[in-house]
């Protein structure tokens, strides 16, 4: 019966399997949310895009493990966040991309519509900081507070994309959050 | 002091609302991270199509090789190897290498007899010369 649901809510799966010809449907219905959700866990445009791009590829060749259990939507977010994850281990490179690029544009395309340049200059401060601040948090808590505060998605929502119980969900996200206050707090 | 165990601080954990009073500042902070996210995320249609077949080249995998450019790999490799065998086979027996220890070992042999024949060993010939020199010279003198 949910499986039935999920199909005729999801183009590219079909009796709760994903189908390998219509594949291309699954990646132009989901990139975009993919792409959004991988640049606000790695806050780098190229990363991100090739995440994207790695979730995709990973999500095919693991089509298979896809029971149709879950909604395709919530099973790529998984991906995604495992992938965000394991780039822990080039985050030197990051580091060295960032350097001679130097500051990442992704903030100055924020508060556009401000009123003043110095209100601007000032919430694009405020939005790197915490942008900072989110990337310099353990991985999951990271996820929850991207998924929570990014995406706004429910707590129970984030609970079964990330498979865990609603209650740690509850106690990243108030770690999570606190750290970003305290920075905040420091910062003001 | 009665310590809270991890079912209590869990427990006390789950019971707080994560937003809870959300002062205004960090409402206003969060609310800005969204739109900064969104954002950044704005790219243009371009960009979308260029993803979309970059993951579906990847899924796709490399297309197969044309049968002849697989037959023609084939056939060169198998050529070479034949002609190199061929090479191989039509080389001349190189002649057995002189024993050069059998050689040395004569000359050894030859220098050892040689040193036995000698009356004194060839480094002192000059101080034997000397010697029978001055022998000579003292008995000529005597018979004067």
């Amino acid at each position: 019966m949910e499986t039935a649901l999920i199909e005729t809510a999801t183009p590219g799966v079909a009796k709760g399997r994903i189908v390998p010809e219509e594949f291309e449907t699954i990646v132009r219905e989901h990139q975009r949310r993919i792409y959004r959700l991988l640049l606000a866990l790695v806050r780098d445009s190229d990363e991100a895009d090739n995440l994207t791009q790695e979730c995709f590829l990973r999500a095919f060749r693991k089509r298979a493990s896809y029971r149709g259990e879950a909604c395709i939507a919530t099973w790529l977010t998984r991906i995604a966040i495992n992938l965000a994850c394991d780039r822990g281990r080039n985050r030197r490179l990051t580091f060295w991309k960032r350097l001679l690029r130097g500051q990442d544009t992704a903030v100055q395309t924020v508060a556009d519509n401000r009123q003043s340049p110095e209100e601007s200059l000032l919430a694009q401060e405020k939005t790197g900081a915490i942008w900072t601040m989110v990337g310099r948090l353990p991985g999951k808590q990271r996820a929850v507070f991207v998924l929570r505060y990014a995406e706004e998605m429910p707590l129970d929502e984030i609970a079964s994309t990330m498979d865990l119980d609603v209650g740690t969900v509850k106690a990243h996200l108030w770690h999570a959050t606190r750290a970003v206050r305290c920075r905040l707090r420091r910062q003001a | 002091m009665i310590r809270k165990t991890a079912d209590d601080l869990r427990r006390e954990i789950e019971a707080t609302d994560p937003d809870p009073g959300l002062d205004s500042e960090f409402d206003t902070a969060v609310t800005e991270f969204r739109s900064a996210v969104r954002a950044a995320a704005r790219r243009p249609e371009g960009f979308w199509n260029v993803q979309r077949v970059s993951v579906l080249r990847k899924v796709a995998g490399r297309p197969p090789r044309p049968a002849w450019r697989v037959a023609l790999v084939w056939t060169t490799t198998v050529m070479f190897f034949v002609i190199g065998i061929g090479i191989m086979l039509d080389r001349p027996q190189a002649a057995p290498a002189p024993d050069l220890a059998a050689g040395y070992d004569q000359e050894l042999l030859i220098d050892i007899e040689r040193s036995l024949d000698r009356e004194v060993p060839e480094p002192l010939d000059a101080a034997f010369l000397l010697v029978a020199e001055m022998g000579r010279d003292s008995s000529t003198t005597s018979a004067r």
